[in-house]
């Protein structure tokens, strides 16, 4: 009986946990969420100019590296690998659990925070135990340049923030512009092989979609990271094929070569972007939004002068 | 060797218990200096940062452990008493699947309130119970199979409800709701203590004040009754109180598997079945299992926590394999 009950369970909670790890890929994902407890506010943090962070999220660490800062993180969590020195600072946990003990021990002057990707069990205990805890929370792209700048006060260089912010939002209404009203192109973003998941309108990747003037056949999907099936793909027959990997994290891809049949596979319209840059919440962000950009629009350009193939 | 040692069993036991204790205090994450331990424990000690790790992570950590490990395992030993089903567990009422369900309604529906967690995942455990209970009184408790039965399929249908709500969720929360359910010491507070601590003690000073009746139900219902005990009520009883008893530990520390029905059949090797010696023998041996499972689960890996949910289900389900085995060589 107990047998039956636990290896289904595990079944399931394997399955889950593939999935899980396939969308913690989406490294910047985020959903509006209530902040818990009362966070700090930077402004309250900013006059007491701490020395000694806890960041316990890698696109918070890349950020303070990018503002020249890294020298102040005393600990992060795993999956901070970004850039090469982030690799050598110690760990204190991951996103599935933080070391309290080590945290408390390193008596750090302020433990910064993602509120979906850090355990909310473990943020209210290190408020409980008198820890400076700052919230970050990431749900579009424009928030990288908001918390640029708070990152910038934190340490102490507001204004090599303000000239990278400012950078980041250029840089983001020139590919706006260049791409957003383009026409359309009718994109399968292939998140992950097995179960076959993509995403929605509520997903981090959509916005790049939206940038680059790509139409998702899933935006309206009701889960932000749906599973879904082969023949919806088939059936929807999109243009082009997504297929994001990581270099860091190698995975298996659907093999479109067996459905020929489609107007992606037929016309050799498959492309791999890099989801280090994609997913995760940093200044590169961008860099892989530009890349998508320029992939999509060179197809767009291929159906454009293939007339008899743009239409379905 | 073991005849010399048998008086002293139970004082070795309690000694064991207590050095694991001192051991476990001392050992985590970062290391502190045995020199300091009374003094930071019992007293002022100059390392504030070694103080504030020992008194407010590390002791409600291995009290929690104890009385979590206790209840478990004390919930089992009545369980299998109980239904003379030697796989009985704490777990067959569906309890961590309504746990489970209870913990994602929370996560989804409230995640500004932390005491919402625990609330919930204790009204989802006692959903479960509830409908488990409910067929098995449709079925006139004839047979405690049923109750296994109906336990298996609640499970299974709560399960589902779970999973739905989390695919259509936010992404983290599905990792939010597994770890959880993977069990953890990690949400450790004196509120979890004050809560456990009585329903423990409850259940316990009743198994002991109805021991003769627990020792007759051994034999036959038939038996009992003729020895003049009221089984369905001795039965439901118990049923109710284990159930409550594991939704509290479940509520606080999430899915424990295996404690449960492992540490009892451990005692009962080492100490005999009779009622009040399979509970005092399995509440102490529950309690050193789990703060030994705990210490592990905090240092055996260098940069993080493993849950513990794995270490007692991969120990257990070993330890059941070895039982196993030697069952088919002779009969026990």
């Amino acid at each position: 009986m107990k047998d039956t009950i636990t290896a289904n369970d595990a079944r399931r909670s394997g399955k889950t946990i593939t999935m899980a790890i396939a969308i913690l890929l989406v490294a910047g994902l985020l959903t509006a969420e209530p902040l818990a407890a009362e966070p700090v506010t930077p402004a309250a943090a900013e006059t007491a100019a701490p020395k000694r962070l806890v960041v316990l999220a890698p696109n918070l660490v890349e950020l303070i590296f990018s503002l020249g800062g890294g020298a102040q993180i005393i600990a992060t969590t795993d999956h901070a690998d970004y850039p090469a020195a982030a690799r050598s600072i110690p760990r204190v946990g991951n996103y599935a659990a933080i070391q309290l003990e080590k945290v408390v021990a390193l008596q750090p002057d302020l433990v910064l925070v993602w509120d979906t990707g850090t355990p909310a069990a473990d943020i209210k205990k290190m408020q409980q135990l008198g820890l400076k805890v700052l919230h970050f929370q990431t749900s579009k792209l424009e928030d990288i340049a908001n918390q640029l700048q708070q990152l910038g006060d934190l340490v102490q260089q507001p204004a090599k923030a303000q000239q990278l912010s400012a950078a980041f939002l250029q840089q983001l209404n020139v590919l706006k512009s260049q791409y957003q009203t383009q026409a359309p192109v009718r994109v399968f973003y292939e998140l992950w092989d097995n179960p076959l998941s993509t995403i929605s309108r509520d997903a981090w990747p959509q916005q790049h979609l939206n940038v680059c003037g790509a139409t998702n056949i899933f935006e309206k999907a009701s889960a932000a990271y749906p599973q879904v099936g082969l023949e919806q793909v088939i059936a929807a027959n999109p243009a082009l094929i997504i297929q994001p990997i990581s270099e860091n994290e190698p995975r298996t891809l659907v093999s479109w070569q067996r459905w020929p049949e489609l107007q992606a596979t037929k016309y050799k319209q498959i492309i791999q972007p890099d989801s280090d840059l994609l997913h995760r919440a940093t200044l590169r962000t961008l860099d892989g939004v530009a890349t998508l950009c320029r992939e999509i629009a060179k197809s767009r350009q291929f159906y454009a002068q293939v007339p008899a193939a743009s239409g379905r | 060797m073991m005849k010399l040692l048998r008086p002293f069993r139970w004082l070795l036991l309690i000694i064991l218990l207590l050095l694991s204790c001192l051991w476990c205090l001392n050992t985590g994450a970062v290391a502190l200096d045995w020199q300091l331990l009374w003094p930071c424990l019992f007293d002022q000690c100059d390392a504030s940062a070694q103080q504030q790790i020992l008194l407010e992570l590390r002791l409600p950590r291995l009290l929690l452990g104890l009385v979590a490990g206790a209840g478990l395992a004390l919930s089992g030993a009545l369980l299998q008493n109980l239904s003379r089903n030697m796989l009985a567990d704490p777990y067959l009422f569906g309890i961590i699947s309504g746990a489970g369900l209870g913990a994602t309604l929370a996560t989804l529906l409230l995640p500004q309130y932390a005491v919402a967690l625990p609330l919930a995942a204790f009204f989802g455990a006692l959903l479960a119970m509830v409908l488990v209970l409910g067929f098995a009184a449709l079925g006139g408790w004839q047979r405690l199979d049923t109750v296994i039965l109906a336990g298996v399929a609640v499970s299974f249908l709560l399960s589902a409800v779970t999973s739905l709500l989390l695919y259509q969720s936010e992404a983290f929360a599905a990792n939010r709701v597994i770890f959880w359910l993977m069990g953890s010491l990690a949400r450790a507070d004196y509120q979890a203590l004050a809560v456990i601590t009585p329903c423990l003690l409850v259940c316990f000073a009743l198994g002991c004040l109805y021991r003769r009746q627990l020792d007759a139900l051994q034999w036959s219902d038939q038996t009992a009754q003729s020895l003049g005990v009221a089984v369905l009520p001795i039965r439901l009883l118990f049923l109710l109180l284990t159930a409550a008893l594991t939704a509290c530990i479940v509520a606080y520390c999430g899915g424990i598997g295996f404690v449960g029905l492992m540490i009892p059949h451990l005692v009962r090797l080492l100490f005999g079945g009779q009622t009040l010696v399979l509970l005092c023998g399995s509440m102490l041996c529950g309690s050193m299992f789990l703060i030994w499972v705990d210490a592990g689960a905090r240092t055996l890996l260098p940069e993080q926590e493993l849950p513990l949910g794995v270490i007692t289900a991969g120990l257990g389900s070993l330890f059941f394999l070895l039982l196993l085995s030697r069952k088919g060589q002779r009969p026990l």
